[in-house]
């Protein structure tokens, strides 16, 4: 299993990206021509095709003939198949490097794994043996997640019915503190401003 | 649990590790212990003998030390202190090769840990509720820290990590040693705190309600 994650799953996310530069690779562009209505273009897609004659082989059948007209020559173009490339891009610099590291000793697997334990989510780095800051930051996560709060509620056991009231008066207490904060000021904006 | 070990050990290009500049007379490395130079176990042979620190004890052939932790438990009755070394068999592979792969891969994730050092409140002296108190949990602190720098237990290099567990006045006390006087030589060596609250999920019925 924990081979094949390291050997199979991470070259074909990256293989997806070689799609588009092949396609562009002949620095040709596809353009989108009326013939019966513009022939300034058609002069221009005419002299393009004589440049690139010299340089690919395959446009040179359809530029070949100048009294030919242009809608043939965009027939012949759209029927022109783009050049396969024999050699992938990636050989010589993504794919040969997986290729070769395959076979990873067990202690280099087990260093890739990421923390899922328990306290995954509770554990702080400390930077520059700045231990007060660590210390700080981990009491912040616990106060966020609630969970001396949640421990000390599990030690008992609660009857499901009493502890749907208590959550409700837990909630009203809180919104009536809120409120009562927000009230006050009210007042005192008010006493401030004379009224 | 055991995978924040191997992370914490094996992983450490991501932790910040502590400057210190080693003096030219510790780079002769013990074969046993690579990663702490001034140690216990370079320490002449009078202060090896002294009981509990012993790497006899808990250090077999080829093994070293690839982290220390240590694990605190605050109780609502007790404080608990102990240090524990991480410890990798060099030559794992060589022996084992009967194994899978996957149960090669599972003994870097869940590396051995050995007790080196364990302290409570009742052992320095305080008996009953005393043994609840702030005061308990500052003293067990200083000495655990002191006792680790008396034996030399850390090198100048090691990484440590603190695991702390439960909600007691003793957690506070903890904290308040650490970043006092009594912890500071310990400070630099600390790379990683966590904390391990036992929070149940589902699990079974607790108690019923005290009636007092």
């Amino acid at each position: 299993m924990f081979r094949s994650i390291v050997a199979k799953n991470i070259p074909c996310g990256i293989r997806v990206a070689t799609y588009p530069i092949s396609l562009t690779n002949n620095g040709f562009k596809f353009v989108r021509f009326n013939s019966t209505q513009n022939k300034a273009k058609a002069e221009q897609i005419k002299s393009s095709l004589d440049q690139l004659k010299s340089t690919d082989p395959l446009a040179s059948s359809a530029a070949e003939s100048k009294a030919s007209t242009p809608s043939f020559e965009i027939d012949a173009l759209l029927n022109r198949t783009i050049e396969s490339d024999t050699t992938d891009i990636f050989q010589n610099s993504y794919g040969s490097r997986f290729d070769n590291n395959i076979e990873q000793t067990p202690r280099d697997i087990a260093k890739t794994f990421r923390e899922f334990s328990m306290s995954a989510g509770r554990s702080v780095d400390v930077r520059y043996g700045n231990v007060g800051r660590g210390l700080q930051q981990l009491s912040g996560i616990m106060s966020n997640n609630k969970i001396f709060y949640l421990a000390r509620r599990q030690k008992r056991h609660i009857r499901p019915a009493l502890l749907r009231k208590l959550k409700k008066r837990e909630w009203w207490r809180r919104k009536f503190a809120g409120d009562f904060h927000t009230l006050m000021q009210k007042i005192n904006n008010a006493k401030r401003r004379g009224y | 649990m055991f995978s924040r070990i191997t992370r914490f050990a094996l992983n450490g290009s991501r932790i910040q590790a502590p400057l210190t500049i080693q003096p030219i007379s510790n780079t002769i490395i013990n074969p046993i212990r690579a990663i702490s130079t001034t140690s216990t176990l370079n320490a002449p042979p009078r202060r090896a003998n002294k009981k509990g620190v012993k790497p006899s004890n808990w250090l077999k052939a080829d093994e070293k030390v690839v982290g220390w932790k240590i694990y605190a438990t605050f109780t609502s009755n007790n404080t608990r202190a102990n240090v524990v070394a991480v410890v990798e068999d060099t030559k794992f592979l060589e022996k084992n090769q009967h194994l899978s792969h996957n149960e090669q891969v599972i003994y870097y994730l869940q590396l051995p840990h050995r007790i080196v050092y364990s302290l409570s409140t009742g052992q320095l002296g305080f008996r009953g509720v005393q043994r609840s108190e702030y005061e308990a949990g500052f003293q067990l602190s200083s000495k655990l820290f002191k006792t680790i720098q008396e034996k030399n237990l850390f090198g100048p290099t090691d990484k440590v990590e603190i695991v702390v567990n439960g909600m007691g006045k003793g957690r506070e006390a903890f904290s308040a040693a650490l970043l006092g006087k009594e912890g500071q030589a310990l400070q630099k060596n600390i790379v990683r705190i966590s904390d391990a609250t036992v929070l149940k999920f589902g699990g079974s019925r607790s108690k019923k309600q005290r009636r007092i």
